[in-house]
């Protein structure tokens, strides 16, 4: 255990000793504060702090920057190793295969926490700052929801372009793959939303606030439990390819 | 702990010498029908460096892959300080230090923030380790740079202490002197000598490079399209002194030499060339005193005398066929 924590700081180290890694949260702090900026000057009034928070983290806000973000700094995490030839010292140390890719994607998991932390530090700070501190349990309770949310649909794409990432050993290819799939996911599934098998699409699933008081599901008869497990068996498997991938490939 | 390592390394040193530290047992590489290497075995003993030489495209690089586990074995096993890279991976691999190709670090990173990566990937490498293998490659000054600012003899020797840093009983080095200058081939060969020598560990080094790896190894394993061609060991301190040898002697009389010698009894003529006054001998390390006193007795003059050495070259060629290129 002591072992793969410390795998996981190595992934860790190598993400944060570049300064370019300064770039996502500048750009969520960026984000924080146009947002906040933009709903003063088009005079929308809220309550407090909290209130504005709840609005600013929320999918249809936030989430269409972090994931973006997530996917973009982490496409690349496993085909730099090859291109920069630097797998081939990773590989021959006493750690199997299976562990070292655990500890990336450990690392992985870890990032996309880091970003919606910030992200949530950030907009309570503008709200604060604007707004005053403050909040009912309502507010502090979709803060909670939006955060979860926002880690669970971020994790199934970074997971998913993880695995584009092993399988291409590209990362500008992952990176293209991957942005297609969060852009242009939605509006296929809306195409495809009268068949039945829709519901069973990954992308029709990515987005649990759609479940939401007041909120619509993309296709009817789709539920919370549904759509958690649909994403389980798709995170499972997009795991399963990248580890037997991984594990297989010969290094030359 | 620190004493306790070094005392265990020296016990270890002291029982396990000439002991084989790296096996290849039969080793087989196919891809798509094509065997790009074919029963290959040898052995690797503590403390002494084999070179693994063969022409482009012989296998070489597969070898020395299968053998880190960068690429898996379809047939046969490499067994490394007795475990089994194929079977018990882990227990293998913790014996063995290698560069494979170039040296390649995180070039964002500073040298020592480099060693602390692969410290952290192996139980007991202490600080005071990494010190003691910077220091050894001479890298104290440099450790706080970036690595992207080192030049390239410098990243040769970051990727030795790499390899280094966990006592490994096998050094494995693909072209370490690749992209070296001359001084920098010197120092590294001197180096690996050193630590041959003194740390009882058994070194493969693979290159192309012949009259490089006749200086530095003491025994090449030549290979060819997959196959083992031959097996020699390169004698350094003359050993083979008992033995008989080849000559070249300048003279100022081809025939009367030939006549003298062959009423001597001791040499056996190989070649003479009148026009050039030159002739060759085979003889007997002890006898070239009494064969230099017969001649002189003959009234032959001696203007040279010298050893025909066959060099590796000369023998590599003849092994693997004089058309293709090393």
């Amino acid at each position: 255990m002591r072992s793969f924590s410390r795998l996981v700081l190595n992934e860790w180290l190598k993400l944060f000793k570049r300064s370019s890694i300064l770039v996502p949260y500048v750009i969520l702090a960026a984000y924080a504060a146009i947002f906040g900026y933009a709903v003063f000057k088009m005079g929308s009034e809220f309550g407090s702090g909290a209130e504005f928070a709840a609005l600013a983290i929320g999918m249809s806000s936030a989430g269409q920057v972090l994931p973006l973000l997530a996917i973009i700094t982490m496409a690349g995490m496993v085909s730099k190793e090859y291109r920069m030839g630097t797998i081939k010292l990773l590989l021959i140390r006493a750690h199997s295969r299976n562990k070292i890719l655990a500890s990336k994607y450990t690392a992985a998991l870890l990032f996309i926490i880091s970003l919606i932390l910030f992200t949530a530090v950030a907009v309570l700070v503008t709200g604060t700052v604007v707004y005053g501190w403050g909040g009912e349990a309502a507010h502090w309770n979709e803060i909670g929801r939006s955060m979860l949310f926002m880690f669970i649909y971020t994790t199934v794409y970074v997971t998913l372009t993880f695995m584009i990432d092993i399988l291409t050993k590209s990362s500008g290819v992952t990176v293209g793959i991957a942005l297609f799939c969060v852009m242009m996911g939605g509006l296929a599934t809306l195409l495809l939303s009268k068949y039945s098998f829709a519901k069973f699409i990954l992308f029709a699933n990515t987005d649990l606030s759609q479940f939401n008081a007041g909120n619509e599901p993309m296709i009817p008869g789709m539920t919370l439990p549904f759509s958690v497990s649909v994403l389980i068996v798709y995170v499972a498997l997009f795991l399963l390819a990248s580890f037997v991938t991984f594990r297989k490939r010969d290094v030359s | 702990m620190v004493d306790m390592n070094k005392r265990n390394s020296a016990a270890e040193a002291r029982s396990d010498r000439n002991e084989t530290v790296l096996q290849l047992d039969n080793v087989s590489k196919i891809i798509g029908g094509k065997k790009l290497v074919n029963g290959l075995s040898f052995e690797v003993k503590s403390g002494e460096i084999v070179g693994l030489l063969g022409p482009n495209g012989a296998g070489k690089t597969t070898t020395i892959r299968m053998i880190v586990g960068l690429i898996g074995m379809s047939e046969g096993d490499v067994r490394i300080g007795g475990s089994s890279v194929s079977k018990s991976f882990e227990a293998a691999i913790r014996h063995i230090g290698a560069i494979i190709e170039n040296p390649e670090f995180y070039p964002y990173m500073t040298g020592l923030d480099n060693l602390k990566q692969f410290q952290r990937m192996t139980e007991g490498v202490s600080e005071e380790r990494i010190r003691e293998v910077t220091a050894l490659v001479g890298l104290q000054d440099a450790m706080n740079k970036k690595v992207k600012a080192y030049s390239l003899g410098m990243r040769q020797r970051l990727g030795i202490a790499q390899a280094l840093l966990h006592k490994p009983k096998v050094l494995i080095l693909d072209e370490p002197t690749n992209g070296l200058d001359p001084a920098g081939i010197r120092e590294m060969r001197d180096y690996l000598k050193l630590i041959a020598d003194k740390e009882r560990i058994g070194i493969l080094v693979s290159s192309h490079m012949l009259s490089e790896m006749e200086l530095m190894c003491s025994r090449v394993v030549v290979i060819q399209e997959g196959k083992l061609i031959a097996v020699r060991s390169i004698n350094h301190n003359g050993s083979e002194e008992k033995s008989s040898m080849s000559l070249s002697l300048e003279v100022t009389d081809v025939e009367l030499a030939s006549r003298t010698l062959a009423a001597l009894n001791k040499a056996e003529l190989l070649s003479k060339d009148a026009d050039r006054g030159m002739l060759a001998v085979k003889v007997k390390h002890e006898d070239i005193p009494s064969l230099v006193k017969a001649l002189t007795d003959a009234g032959v003059g001696l203007y040279r005398l010298e050893e025909i050495k066959s060099s590796l070259e000369d023998e590599f060629m003849k092994w693997t066929g004089a058309n293709r290129s090393a």
